[in-house]
């Protein structure tokens, strides 16, 4: 059989997952360029939560994020540590009837492939599982036990590890300089390191990098970079009594890092016309720590009060700010672009590690056997042309 | 007792190349932060100041930016602050730094006791503390662990430092500057209140319009040394590997520990 | 004009600091181009016997003076002596031991001479100007060690003063007799600094962030074996041990020793990391180490291109083999 030969850009959780998809084909030939480290930009400022009922991703989308988290499951159950999942379980707060009939909905879903949940209305039960927590204008909490965060630094290299065992290449340390197209039609890319590479397709998985990829070819990618706030507190006592569970708002989310707490603005309360909160700018000049605007401050310190005022008091310990790429819609890019041959695997925003599990497969499905998916026909680039 | 700490605002990352054609240092990050062991210095004033009441002033010198830095340790519990900041100012050695920040402190106050990190993350010279302190005209004791405070004794400070393998307690008469080493106690943490807080304590600035120095004195003119050159060292931290069976390698290993831990 | 390189001999209890032959070999090189004498000098209570040690060291002068007390951490009035006793020889270079002890002091000399002190040079590199006089070129690392700068005193400004480290320079091998003067006209002036107790430093803390010598665990050292073997290690050596998020997942290392983006960051000289991988958020942890080394099988692990040295091997065995040493 004739073999396909596919360069991926960026070795993120995208690119890595990816990798690994393609690989599972015979003919596939594939070769991942990364500039740093596996899962070593974006992915590793996740917070990798990947939650059987929450917002991030609307329920219409539900077996993206069952296959998500399924595969991490198995991918922990092979060899443990490898996704670095920690089962936390997660609280999904009502705040209003809108936000009450998603949870329930997710729940549902969640029962019917055979997880735990429930809505809880009893608030003195929402106490017991969250001691810190206001339950003062709420109506419920979706919980379940059975869920909690990963880690997409280590699965972005578990999959790296697997895609190499299948025969594919990693190449950490290199950067793509050149997209070779000919006649419209990609040809292959070169290297800072001199090499000239020949490719039947060449993926973009460079995430907030995806504009200066896509001028490589001369296409504008339609992200936008919205700012992921985070902060890592140290919560009054300095050690938890309890188990954290992953903890979402609308407004925001919080999970537990060790004895410490995470807590970043959620990606779906950003606003991609204010321009503190979206914008285009360089990720390549993102500080590995701080970088937090002041309004994020008064912003936490309102909501914490409201809602969790057990913590509010937290040590301040460290802070990042991330890049998230961003549709207008909010959901990735995938698939075939004007360029024959140049598919993209970008604009996951918050929910890479989510998300690059079931679009890595129909995407592998589309490159190796020209087979689209109801996923890639929803998530297109040309649905952004309208 | 009224404490003045000196701080540094230095680059979160260490991440510099320098361009091979200009041999300026580009720096991969402009993110700055409160240099590590002035974490150590303030958390040290701190509780002298809790136990002794009296004020805790904070000063940096720096680009006007370093604001920054001085807000951060405000938000830990710093009362005021000062920033000096001046063109003028710039590019001075450890000698034209210490001169005018010792001006400073002059102009803002009496302390009885001044207070700094040990050693800078990015140019650890360690010097500039020992230098205020002879401007000043005071004594000083560098790179310690401890500094206590005894009403009984109320013109001196004990300190405890490490020597050699040996915990040396020293009394030195205050007014007296100390430098504090990196990890000698566990700095306190802001939260978001104190952040908020810190906002809107007083920060005084002041530009050589205040501090009046005779501008071929400080800065880059009253610096007796200056930097000619800057270039990246040869090896550019790849790991040189090792090799050899486990108890050649174990061998190498015990060599190459035991060489770093006879200096100093 | 001034003339000569001088070299501080560091000393505490009566004993010259081995350092001292370092900066004399630093001293020599210098010498090859200047021709200019080497000197030293010393100032304590017990003089005669410091300058015995110094007089085969390689030095051509001794310049000595005698306290009337001993004198160790009391800069202010030590450095006072120091720079009157620089003022008499008026060298034209002087090199101090870049050692808590030699910045202290030369601080403040630096000062009262107002001739500038470059600190931690790592080479020293005689140069020439237009009208034929010397200079030294002081080089010395500066953001960690990732970039090195070239740091020249201003012509018109002496001594050039420099801290040299230790380490860097091979001990002079002494040879010759040198010429011994004793300064009795100068003397130690008060001082508001009194060292009460010296006693031997009780046992090193826990604190992994003020530990000197860190043992860093990764995931490859998570096996209970593998992990039992790295604690006799780091006993073996007076590590402290932190361990990137996998170990502290596993609860062999407390969430306080966790060290990374999600923990903290250590500044210590010497870090020995096992079966550490190296992805950005473990190292983000390790900062300014002196020396680095990494074992790991993953010749490709990120890992090696922040280390200085490398093991490619089971870590066990390498570990085994240490503790049989």
């Amino acid at each position: 059989m004739e073999k396909k030969k596919i360069g991926i850009i960026g070795g993120g959780i995208s690119g890595a997952c990816l990798g690994y998809h393609l690989s599972l084909y015979d003919n596939a030939e594939v070769i991942v360029f990364e500039k740093d480290t596996i899962g070593g930009a974006s992915t590793a400022k996740s917070a990798g939560t990947v939650c059987l009922f929450d917002d991030s991703l609307r329920n219409r989308y539900w077996d993206v994020r069952l296959y998500g988290f399924e595969s991490y499951l198995k991918m922990e159950a092979e060899e443990k540590g490898s996704a670095g999942f920690d089962k936390t379980g997660t609280l999904v707060v009502a705040t209003n009837e809108q936000v009450e009939a998603t949870i329930k909905t997710g729940i549902a879903l969640a029962k019917a492939a055979g997880y735990n949940g429930e809505y809880i209305t009893d608030k003195d039960r929402i106490k017991e599982i969250l001691p810190d927590i206001s339950t003062e204008n709420i109506l419920g909490a979706g919980y379940t036990q059975d869920d909690g965060y990963f880690d997409g630094t280590m699965i972005s290299n578990t999959y790296a590890k697997k895609m190499q065992k299948n025969g594919g290449t990693i190449k950490t340390g290199v950067k793509v300089t050149e997209v070779l197209v000919e006649d419209n039609k990609i040809k292959g890319l070169k290297t800072d390191e001199g090499e000239t590479y020949e490719f039947d397709y060449v993926v973009d998985c460079t995430g907030p990098w995806s504009k200066f990829t896509g001028d490589m070819v001369g296409l504008d990618v339609p992200i936008w970079h919205t700012k992921a706030e985070a902060f890592f507190l140290c919560p009054p006592g300095k050690k938890l009594s309890y188990t954290f569970p992953v903890l979402k708002y609308p407004e925001f989310y919080a999970l537990r890092a060790g004895d410490n707490i995470f807590i970043c603005k959620s990606h779906l309360s950003m606003d991609l016309s204010n321009p503190m909160h979206a914008g285009q700018w360089d990720p390549d000049k993102l500080p590995a720590t701080g970088g937090t605007d002041d309004y994020f401050i008064d912003f936490l310190l309102d909501q914490l009060e409201a809602k969790v005022p057990g913590i509010v008091d937290s040590g301040l310990v460290s802070s990042w700010l991330s890049y998230r790429a961003e549709p207008k819609d909010f959901l990735p890019i995938l698939g075939e672009t004007p360029v024959e041959g140049y598919i993209l695997a970008t604009g996951y925003g918050g929910n890479g590690v989510i998300e690059a599990p079931a679009a890595s497969r129909d995407l592998a499905k589309l490159i190796m056997r020209g087979e689209s998916t109801p996923l890639l026909e929803d998530w297109s680039f040309k649905r952004l042309m309208k | 007792m009224n404490i003045a700490v000196l701080i540094k605002q230095v680059p979160v990352s260490n991440d510099v190349s320098v361009d091979p054609v200009t041999h300026a240092l580009v720096r991969a990050s402009s993110e700055g932060m409160i240099n590590p062991s002035d974490l150590n210095a303030i958390e040290a004033a701190l509780v002298l100041k809790e136990q002794t009441e009296g004020k805790v002033v904070v000063f940096t010198m720096g680009p006007p930016d370093a604001e920054k830095a001085l807000r951060d340790a405000m938000a830990l519990g710093c009362d005021e602050s000062c920033l000096i900041t001046d063109r003028v100012f710039g590019g001075a050695d450890t000698i034209a730094t210490a001169k005018v920040l010792a001006e400073g402190i002059k102009k803002y106050g009496e302390f009885d006791l001044i207070m700094g990190g040990a050693l800078s993350a990015d140019g650890a010279t360690g010097q500039v503390g020992a230098m205020v302190a002879e401007y000043l005209d005071i004594p000083h004791v560098t790179e310690i662990q401890s500094v206590s405070y005894d009403a009984e004794e109320p013109d001196k400070v004990t300190i405890i430092k490490k020597f050699q393998g040996l915990d040396l307690t020293i009394k030195a008469a205050l007014p007296a500057l100390v430098s504090v080493n990196f990890g000698a106690n566990e700095p306190r943490l802001a939260t978001l209140r104190t952040k908020r807080a810190a906002k809107s304590k007083p920060l005084a600035a002041y530009t050589n319009a205040e501090m009046g120095m005779d501008p071929e004195k400080v800065g880059l003119p009253g610096s007796p040394t200056i930097v000619t050159d800057s270039f990246e060292p040869e090896s550019d931290r790849k790991a040189e590997f090792l090799t050899g069976t486990p108890k050649e390698l174990a061998e190498k290993l015990k060599e190459l520990i035991e060489t770093e831990k006879g200096k100093e | 004009m001034a003339n000569g390189i001088c070299v501080y001999a560091e000393n505490y209890n009566g004993k010259i600091e081995p350092v001292t032959a370092e900066l004399i070999s630093a001293a020599h090189k210098i010498k090859e181009t200047t021709n200019e004498p080497i000197q030293a000098i010393v100032a304590g209570s017990e003089c005669e016997a410091l300058v015995d040690q110094l007089t085969q060291s390689g030095v051509d002068e001794i310049y000595a003076v005698k306290t009337d007390r001993d004198c160790a951490f009391q800069d202010d009035a030590l450095s006072q002596v120091v720079a009157e006793m620089l003022k008499k020889i008026d060298p034209s270079s002087v090199l101090v031991p870049a050692t808590p002890m030699g910045r202290s002091i030369f601080s403040r000399v630096a000062v009262k001479l107002n001739c500038g002190l470059t600190a931690d040079c790592t080479e020293l590199l005689v140069d020439k100007r237009e009208d034929g006089s010397y200079y030294i070129k002081q080089n010395k690392p500066s953001f960690g060690e990732n970039v090195f700068v070239t740091i020249v005193t201003k012509e018109g400004y002496y001594p050039q003063m420099m801290t040299v480290r230790p380490g860097v320079y091979t001990p002079y091998e002494g040879a010759g007799e040198a010429e011994v003067t004793y300064f009795e006209d100068i003397s130690l002036p008060e001082s508001k600094i009194e060292v009460t107790s010296a006693v031997p430093a009780e046992a090193e803390t826990d604190s992994i962030l003020a530990a000197e010598v860190v043992v860093v665990g990764g995931r490859g050292a998570e096996e209970p074996e593998s992990f039992a073997l790295l604690k006799a290690f780091a006993d073996k050596i007076g590590a402290a041990i932190g361990g990137t998020r996998p170990l502290a997942d596993t609860g062999q290392i407390p969430f306080q020793n966790q060290i990374g983006q999600t923990g903290f960051t250590i500044r210590p000289k010497i870090c020995i990391s096992l079966g550490v991988s190296g992805a950005i958020q473990h190292t983000e942890g390790i900062k300014d180490t002196k020396l680095m080394v990494a074992i790991n099988t993953d010749e490709n692990a990120p890992i090696y291109n922040i280390a200085d040295y490398g093991i490619a091997a089971d870590l066990n065995e390498v570990l085994k083999a240490y503790l049989e040493l």
